[in-house]
């Protein structure tokens, strides 16, 4: 594909030119930000997905593009406001535990309707539940993992409950009801075959939109559901949604898709460039950075790849190495943050790691040369007994910055004489490759719910290459504390393990860019840092 | 592709014979390109069902795993996974996309119009500039004309189309906003990208027919047509245009197949959603049935614009139509069709 790189690389610096001539051109055009006015009823809103759309069926729902669409179409039963990280109600009004978190009951609201007319029962809640926690993997549905692994059954009580049973004890549970991968649909969906579920005309639920229309894997257009009533109490407003339809056209080419929202001709868009952030915002559009629930961006090292990395100093020499600032400095901009810990900023959880895994060459020096590896060759990678201090790296495949990033990255472990060669891989090679037993270094930013659901693969014995059961205590134990002081600790005691163990590299705050038009208001990143437009709206 | 023994000129019974011998030739190439295809995918490490069943934190079990497996049908070894996709295919069924989970054969319908109408009006836009440019070329009656428009293919090569891409797009769409890339389908959106996509089309074919005109233009009936006082626009279009077109047809034929698989990143530039965009993904996510899918629309595309212009071939040369020792000995004066391959015919024009 180096013509495609090629031309990734042009269209990045021709948009800059063009960006700047017509910002120069058209400066002091736009209205200012501060007069907002008062949401009104109506409006076409264009919508700019970076990725063609695949399956709608419930266990392709995380897929970023699929949930553009989908957090618009679909409700879920709990809540997690994205601002205070606490859980409130959504289909379900109320809900409580036992002492040890293994049974939920959970009271539904009556009024709730499926956009096919059927009602919101206990029973079909308890055949979606069924669903996320057996699937039925003999016709193609994959149950929800991690966070269904400990569900046991359902069964509806009385006209409007529903109670969980758990196998044992799961304090994350009703934080993942609040994923998007749980997204509660009709049971005329639940009962069809995975090929056809798939398809989004065929996905009913119980969402501010419906689907309109679609065309291939390339457009959808939502139009705004009548008669809606029942938005989260976090949400603005109350009743339906504001805009009249939502299209969305699948524009794979982030020049084109800054192209067409300076020229007007479209609203919203996932994912712009990161160089044309700045000149965007100086237009007068707003630059959503969304930092959903979950994981920063790391990069993860297997200690059991080979007997060069198994040696804790030369894995800690490679974090010290790394300096997130300059990546920050050089690649981004102030839209954008470094970790402060291993879990995002806004979710429970999060407590800072502090100064002691930063940027520090003479540390990483000094620790490489008590490692042995003293000798230089012609590239000045490190040697020792004849043998080069060099890995591969391959870039992670979806991440706004990921070749930039891992280009950088090389410069700096180089300047510490490790030698990284970068070998450019497509989705389905990455994982294949990143997930064999003698690969060094994975990406991951993963999104969650809860805290719970992170780092599995450290546990001993899984991808990650760990072999030390000690971490698996501690993860399990954040599994069994509720959200809370306690739960935190819990999350310090193995961030720091992986951390000291050096198994992991911090980067940066996950972050997705959203981008919207100077008179389009109220889009709000849900949870998982999805676009939610219930309470959008367009100015005249 | 060797010359069958049966040639178009002996009489109804051989021209049936060539055509068959073509046709199952064609089919012969259909089948092989497939295998082949579908042998790498399967060699190729990683597919997005393993992928997202390996994947470290969905941790499913093992029974799990088989379970879908079987149900992808990806438990088999190859040869039964081989034997299972040809027995689909015989009753026109090329499977599921791995990603979106449509119907392949939807999946291509729904993109091949917007991909048929780009290579349409490319193919005319670039017929029409290899043509003007041709005749500046070789009867333009200043010679820095006649210079400047044998440069130019070279010009319109050496610039990709992504660069002209772009550039049209700033400048007409999201500067002056002449047109929108937004649903840039149907036969109008068609128009922008296909004036961008025609000039690398035409270049080649250009080169090779300014090499064949001026070829034609030596040969003795044209000597003789113009001996007898023709004018040069009929001279031009009553006897070299025609013969002059033979290489061109064979550049224009494998053009054209070309076009419908190998516009990607116009596509990707001008936003339209045709073969090139799910190529992209599909390659992008190993989505070995929608590749397959392609493969095959693709190989029989090519066998069939290459059955076309052979039979073109004596159509428009009367010459080709003769006995079969006498347009031997033609071929050497007037080459019966372009070197094996267009781009080498665009070699030696240069050279």
């Amino acid at each position: 594909m180096t013509v495609f790189t090629r031309f990734r690389r042009f269209a990045g610096a021709l948009a800059v030119v063009a960006l700047s001539v017509s910002a120069a051109a058209c400066s002091g055009g736009a209205a200012g930000p501060g007069e907002v006015g008062e949401p009104r009823r109506g409006g076409d809103v264009i919508f700019l997905e970076s990725g063609p759309f695949t399956s709608f069926a419930q266990q392709d729902l995380r897929l970023w593009q699929n949930s553009s669409v989908s957090v618009n179409l679909f409700d879920l039963l709990l809540f997690l406001d994205p601002a205070t990280g606490k859980l409130e109600p959504w289909l379900a009004t109320a809900w409580e535990h036992n002492a040890d978190h293994t049974e939920f009951l959970l009271t539904l609201r009556e009024d709730v309707t499926f956009s096919d007319g059927s009602p919101l029962t206990p029973a079909v809640v308890v055949a979606n539940l069924d669903r996320f926690g057996f699937g039925d993997t003999g016709r193609g549905y994959t149950p929800s993992r991690p966070q269904f692994v400990n569900y046991e059954r359902a069964e509806p009580v009385g006209a409007n409950q529903v109670r969980i049973h758990l196998k044992q004890t799961d304090t994350g549970l009703l934080n993942g009801l609040s994923d998007l991968r749980h997204s509660i649909v009709a049971q005329r969906t639940l009962d069809l075959p995975y090929e056809q579920a798939a398809d989004i005309r065929n996905a009913v639920g119980s969402g501010p939109f419906v689907v309109d229309s679609v065309r291939a894997d390339t457009e959808i257009r939502l139009v705004r559901r009548t008669g809606y009533n029942w938005p989260p109490a976090a949400a603005d407003h109350t009743g339906e949604a504001y805009l009249d339809s939502i299209t969305y056209i699948v524009s794979g080419e982030a020049s084109s898709r800054t192209g067409l929202l300076l020229s007007g001709q479209a609203h919203l868009a996932r994912d712009v460039q990161i160089t044309d952030e700045k000149q965007l915002q100086d237009r007068g559009f707003h630059y959503y950075g969304a930092r959903p629930f979950g994981a920063i961006r790391e990069l993860s090292i297997n200690p059991t790849a080979d007997d060069r990395i198994a040696d804790v100093r030369v894995r800690k020499a490679i974090q010290h190495g790394i300096d997130i600032d300059e990546i920050i400095s050089a690649i981004y901009n102030d839209n954008w943050a470094k970790a402060e810990g291993l879990v995002q900023r806004t979710t429970p959880g999060h407590i800072p790691f502090g100064d002691e895994y930063g940027f520090d060459p003479e540390l990483a020096n000094r620790l490489l040369d008590e490692a042995g590896w003293t000798g230089r060759d012609a590239d000045g990678v490190r040697t020792r007994d004849g043998r080069r201090l060099s890995f591969t790296l391959y870039p992670e495949p979806n991440w706004v910055a990921a070749v930039q990033d891992a280009e950088l990255i090389a410069i700096q472990l180089q300047r510490i004489g490790i030698g990284i060669e970068l070998v450019k891989l497509d989705r389905a090679t990455y994982t294949a490759v990143t997930t064999k037993p003698e690969n060094v270094f994975v990406w991951s930013h993963q999104t969650a719910a809860d805290v719970s659901q992170l780092w599995a693969r450290y546990r001993s014995g899984a991808v990650g290459g760990n072999t030390d059961p000690a971490i698996d205590a501690l993860i399990a134990r954040i599994n069994t504390l509720p959200v809370g002081e306690r739960r935190t600790k819990a999350v310090a005691e193995v961030q720091r393990w992986l951390l000291d163990n050096a198994l992991v590299v911090p980067l940066q705050e996950t972050q997705q860019s959203f981008v919207t038009a100077p008179n389009l208001h109220g889009f709000r990143a849900e949870t998982l840092g999805r676009s939610a437009l219930y309470d959008a709206w367009l100015a005249g | 592709m060797s010359a069958p023994t049966a040639r178009w000129s002996s009489g109804p019974r051989s021209r049936l014979r060539y055509v068959l011998a073509r046709v199952g030739q064609g089919l012969v190439v259909l089948g092989l390109s497939y295998l082949v295809v579908f042998l790498l995918l399967f060699l190729l490490p990683g597919d997005p069902i393993r992928a997202r069943l390996s994947d470290p934190e969905a941790n499913f079990t093992q029974e799990q795993v088989d379970q879908l497996l079987t149900y992808y049908g990806m438990d088999k070894p190859v040869w039964e996974q081989l034997w299972r996709t040809l027995a689909r295919l015989a009753h026109g069924d090329l499977g599921y996309s791995l990603t979106t989970v449509e119907p392949v054969t939807d999946r291509i319908a729904e993109a091949l119009p917007a991909t048929l109408e780009l290579a349409a009006v490319t193919t005319l836009f670039a017929l029409l500039l290899a043509a003007a440019l041709t005749a500046l070329a070789t009867t333009a009656p200043w010679q820095p004309v006649r210079r400047f428009a044998t440069a130019v293919p070279a010009a319109l090569l050496s610039v990709p189309t992504f660069v002209i891409g772009l550039l049209v797009l700033q400048i007409f769409s999201y500067q002056l906003g002449l047109f929108s890339t937004l649903r840039a389908d149907g036969w109008a959106g068609a128009v922008p990208p296909a004036a961008v996509l025609a000039l690398p089309v035409a270049a080649p074919l250009t080169r090779v027919l300014i090499e064949h005109a001026r070829r034609t233009q030596g040969e003795p009936y044209v000597t003789f047509a113009r001996s007898k006082g023709l004018g040069q626009g009929r001279l031009l279009l009553a006897h070299v245009a025609r013969p002059s077109a033979l290489p061109g047809v064979t550049m224009l034929g494998l053009a054209v197949a070309e076009l419908v698989t190998g516009s990607v990143i116009v596509e990707a530039v001008f936003n339209r959603h045709g073969i090139g965009s799910v190529i992209e993904a599909a390659v992008s996510n190993q989505d070995s049935p929608t590749l397959l899918g392609i493969i095959l629309l693709a190989a029989t595309l090519v066998v069939l614009v290459n059955l076309v212009v052979d039979l073109l071939y004596p159509v428009l040369d009367p010459r080709l139509r003769a006995e079969p020792g006498r347009s031997a000995e033609v071929s050497d004066a007037a080459p019966r069709r372009a070197p094996a391959t267009g781009t080498r015919t665009v070699e030696e024009a240069v050279a």
